[in-house]
């Protein structure tokens, strides 16, 4: 049960929003995005999309990669995050949800591993203690001869 | 040696006893007068107004004013709640802790509607108490997580004004993020 409220955004700032937005998760995040146009203009911040980014992914904070998201035509860290939370990353859980993969993340029948990068974060202990931009796809390279040089 | 040192007040309380009450009054808690939006007149001790930024500023430039001061943008009810959270923050400035300072934020805010807090905001903003916006932003934002895109329009009372269509586009775009809401 909720109570109903009335118009209470426009005693809020923007600045007010944005602080509020910072302090939620990428899904709460596109719920707010979805609510109204100026909710959405706000939820655009790529800012927050970064910094959700970073905190998730950390080797998007990797100079290389941020320059890539950021400068993408696709969009901007929104989009990356929107698509890498659609893309089947974690094979259990897509194939028990039988999810099916977006149509951006099509490739053109062109493309070769090469043209990629892999963006590689390893946890121990639920903590991040590597994160590596490699060529290619992630069977096609040695992780470990990475971490060493 | 003590009897000396007592024997004093213990006179002028006897021969004068209303003033003394009366000063030592005023010493220990002396008032500012404020009055908010909606015209009502808060009598608050100079400590706990003290913790209002906007209101310390101008007793900087004006000290010896006993005017009441105006708060333009506060109305009464949002300013209440948060004069009682100001004054549970001064007891922790004389005893930090922490903790228990946590526990009465979390306190202070479990028992707020989500009216009070959002009412809250810009008065915690205008004042710039910076402790409370910090609390208060936090509690909006643990509400609105893992919840539907109706709760959070309702949240925030606000009216949708999407067209069928482009809220059709954004379902989809956004269909990863919709997956494990709690229930309304």
């Amino acid at each position: 049960m909720m109570e109903r409220l009335i118009c209470h955004l426009q005693s809020i700032n923007g600045d007010l929003v944005t602080d509020i937005l910072s302090r939620v998760d990428g899904s709460a995040l596109a719920s707010v995005a979805s609510t109204c146009s100026e909710l959405r203009g706000i939820a655009r911040d790529q800012g927050l999309w970064k910094r959700l980014c970073h905190s998730r992914w950390p080797s998007t904070a990797l100079e290389e990669a941020e320059h890539l998201i950021s400068g993408s035509i696709h969009g901007c860290f929104d989009k990356f995050y929107s698509d890498a939370c659609q893309l089947v990353l974690y094979d259990e859980v897509a194939s028990a949800n039988s999810l099916k993969l977006p149509e951006c993340a099509e490739l053109n029948p062109g493309t070769s591993p090469s043209d990629l990068l892999s963006l590689i974060d390893v946890y121990s202990k639920n903590r991040c203690v590597f994160s590596r931009i490699l060529d290619g796809i992630p069977e096609a390279v040695d992780i470990f001869q990475a971490w060493t040089c | 040696m003590s009897s000396s040192a007592e024997n004093p007040t213990l006179t002028a309380e006897i021969t004068k006893p209303s003033t003394e009450i009366a000063t030592e009054t005023a010493q220990s808690a002396k008032k500012i007068t404020l009055k908010t939006s909606d015209d009502q007149i808060f009598e608050v001790e100079e400590s706990v107004a003290m913790e209002f930024a906007t209101v310390k500023s101008f007793f900087e430039d004006a000290p010896s004013s006993t005017d009441t001061v105006p708060l333009p943008n506060v109305p009464a009810k949002p300013f209440s709640q948060v004069i009682e959270f100001c004054k549970e923050q001064i007891k922790f400035k004389a005893n930090p802790d922490e903790t228990e300072k946590k526990r009465s934020n979390s306190e202070f805010v479990k028992e707020k509607t989500n009216e009070d807090l959002v009412e809250m905001i810009p008065v915690a903003n205008y004042l710039e108490i910076k402790d409370l916006l910090d609390v208060l932003n936090q509690a909006v934002a643990d509400r609105i997580q893992n919840r539907s895109v109706e709760y959070v329009r309702s949240f925030f009372g606000i009216d949708n004004d999407f067209t069928s269509e482009e809220e059709a586009l954004l379902r989809e775009e956004h269909a990863w993020a919709f997956e494990d809401v709690d229930e309304d």
